[in-house]
């Protein structure tokens, strides 16, 4: 998570609609393309965090997907620190790997359930790689889904009632 | 190595002023960023620093990096338009770039664009 992509920054090759057709040279830019904004190159340096907040708020933006769920021990440390400073959470649940041209993306979802997985699947696939090709122009090899849990519509009301025995 | 003057008659302070005032004015640009892992910083000669801008002298001219925090729209555009925008401040103050990178720090949403439930 520690890393940035990087993006040519060629204004005239993005104007022409190219922006999504692997115009990513490695980090650090080690050939700038001096085009675009008069001349003037450069490069387009786009945190990992940033990938990773997209994807999160595209997973959500699909039926059936419930919540997003932490994995592993660094995530949810990750969680309590970013509970603690006020983080926002649209990344909870998402792990990208950001190589020069393309991504790989891992959820881990809570599914509502009368929700169809193997179709909550598909449109998850569908919507996080558009999403975040039209946002940062990176193609997105992998969507790896990881069905933690389950949501069931009545869980909260059951809950209460047993949270209220307890008192 | 840090350019304390790029031109006779305009600092480096001047001109990442002008970067930053450059960058906000870009529609998408949400605020500057002072960095992820270091703090971009550009210093004057009186002691004037911006943070968020760092100025570098290379060969042909200078060579400027925008750390910022954009809204939820498509980067590349967003990102040639800040290079567009730092690109002609720089040239009313009569300087020459040769680059600018932006480096896209953080994502800033609004209430209805978070989505958490």
């Amino acid at each position: 998570m520690a890393q940035e992509r990087t993006l040519t920054s060629d204004s005239v090759q993005l104007d022409k609609g190219q922006s999504e057709k692997g115009l990513i040279t490695a980090q650090g830019g080690s050939s700038p393309k001096p085009m675009g904004s008069g001349g003037v190159g450069g490069t387009t340096k786009i945190a990992d965090s940033v990938v990773a907040r997209i994807a999160g708020i595209a997973a959500r933006e699909v039926a059936g997907v419930h919540d997003m769920t932490s994995t592993g021990l660094g995530q949810a440390f990750g969680n309590i620190t970013g509970r603690v400073t006020g983080q926002d959470q649209q990344d909870r649940g998402v792990v990208v790997q950001v190589g020069e041209i393309e991504c790989i993306v891992d959820l881990n979802i809570v599914v509502d359930y009368e929700a169809s997985i193997p179709q909550v699947a598909m449109a998850l696939r569908r919507n996080v790689s558009g999403r975040i090709r039209g946002m940062t122009g990176l193609e997105t090899k992998e969507v790896n889904i990881n069905v933690a849990d389950l949501y069931f519509p009545n869980q909260d009301q059951n809950q209460e009632p047993q949270a209220a025995a307890v008192r | 190595m840090v350019l304390e003057l790029a031109l006779p008659t305009t600092n480096t302070v001047v001109l990442a002023r002008a970067a930053v005032d450059a960058t906000l004015g870009v529609a998408g640009v949400a605020g500057i960023s002072r960095g992820r892992y270091a703090i971009a910083r550009t210093f004057g000669a009186t002691g004037a620093v911006i943070e968020g801008v760092q100025i570098t002298e290379v060969d042909a001219g200078l060579h400027v990096e925008v750390h910022i925090v954009v809204a939820l729209v498509p980067i590349p555009p967003l990102a040639a338009a800040v290079r567009a925008a730092v690109v002609g401040a720089f040239y009313r103050l009569g300087a020459a770039v040769t680059s600018v990178d932006v480096w896209v720090d953080a994502l800033y949403l609004t209430e209805g664009q978070e989505g958490g439930r």
